[in-house]
């Protein structure tokens, strides 16, 4: 995955716009949320701070045309795809399993598709979207946190089981 | 386990959490015209209320922002939250800490 952090001033509509025409996505600003497309994701994790995540191997195309567009408004662009790694999370337990080690309130109601939130994974960092009503979920982890949080997920899943897939 | 109402994310729970003790904290000026000992009052010398507490909590697992919070050292009830340099809500108003040192 491609994985990259953007700063810069959610209230300002030129910095919005050129997110805009750099991802044809629309800027979450609502605290917790995230949006998608086929391609690349946003995700809300603080009132000036998002997660872009893309494609494999497309960080610093993304970066050129994201610094591109936002030439001239207060931003900031890193490539963090190697500090930090995506998990696909699905199947029916899936919420049991993740409400083991995350005191978020993961039901239906309250989080659903399109919500996001930062939390913890046992004593790990997380940051963890849905994606469909699966339901589905994606955590993004430090990389250097990934030893400790598949081994808390192995526990967490011992009594569903564990059935692993590398995506491409 | 405490909730914590985190004013981006709402109630959240407690671990999230990282408590940055008394809050409202002014850097003096003219720093080098004060004496030691007002310079130690700056540096190490906190107010420790029996009741409610002017303190700065930060959401270090969530959304990584630091905010005010109004808290009762007693029953460790938060009375208030509200966002750096936001108005101080009405519950707060008479037990706000200011950066005033001796």
């Amino acid at each position: 995955m491609s994985i990259l952090n953007l700063r810069g001033n959610a209230e300002d509509p030129a910095f919005r716009n050129a997110v805009l025409r750099a991802l044809k996505l629309e800027l979450p600003v609502q605290p917790c949320s995230s949006v998608a497309d086929h391609l690349y994701r946003l995700v809300w994790v603080g009132p000036d701070d998002w997660f872009v995540v893309g494609p494999k191997d497309q960080a610093s195309a993304i970066e050129a045309t994201l610094r591109g567009e936002l030439a001239g408004t207060h931003h900031a662009v890193t490539d963090v795809s190697g500090g930090y790694t995506v998990l696909h999370l699905s199947g029916r337990p899936v919420r049991e399993v993740l409400a083991q080690g995350c005191p978020l309130d993961l039901h239906p109601r309250v989080f659903k598709p399109g919500s996001s939130a930062g939390s913890l994974f046992f004593k790990a960092s997380m940051w963890l979207w849905q994606t469909d009503v699966a339901p589905t979920y994606e955590v993004l982890v430090r990389s250097s946190f990934m030893g400790y949080f598949w081994l808390m997920l192995e526990r967490s899943t011992q009594e569903c089981g564990l059935v692993t897939r590398r995506f491409q | 386990m405490l909730q914590i109402n985190c004013p981006w994310c709402g109630l959240r729970a407690e671990i999230e959490f990282t408590c940055g003790g008394e809050g409202g904290i002014v850097r003096p000026t003219a720093t080098e015209t004060l004496s030691d000992a007002q310079w130690g009052d700056y540096v190490f010398m906190r107010k420790n209320p029996k009741g409610l507490h002017h303190e700065q909590w930060r959401h270090s697992s969530g959304c990584g922002r630091w905010f005010n919070a109004l808290r009762d050292t007693v029953s460790y009830k938060f009375e208030a939250v509200w966002k750096i340099g936001e108005q101080t809500p009405a519950a707060a108003v008479n037990h706000v800490h200011t950066g005033e040192f001796k």
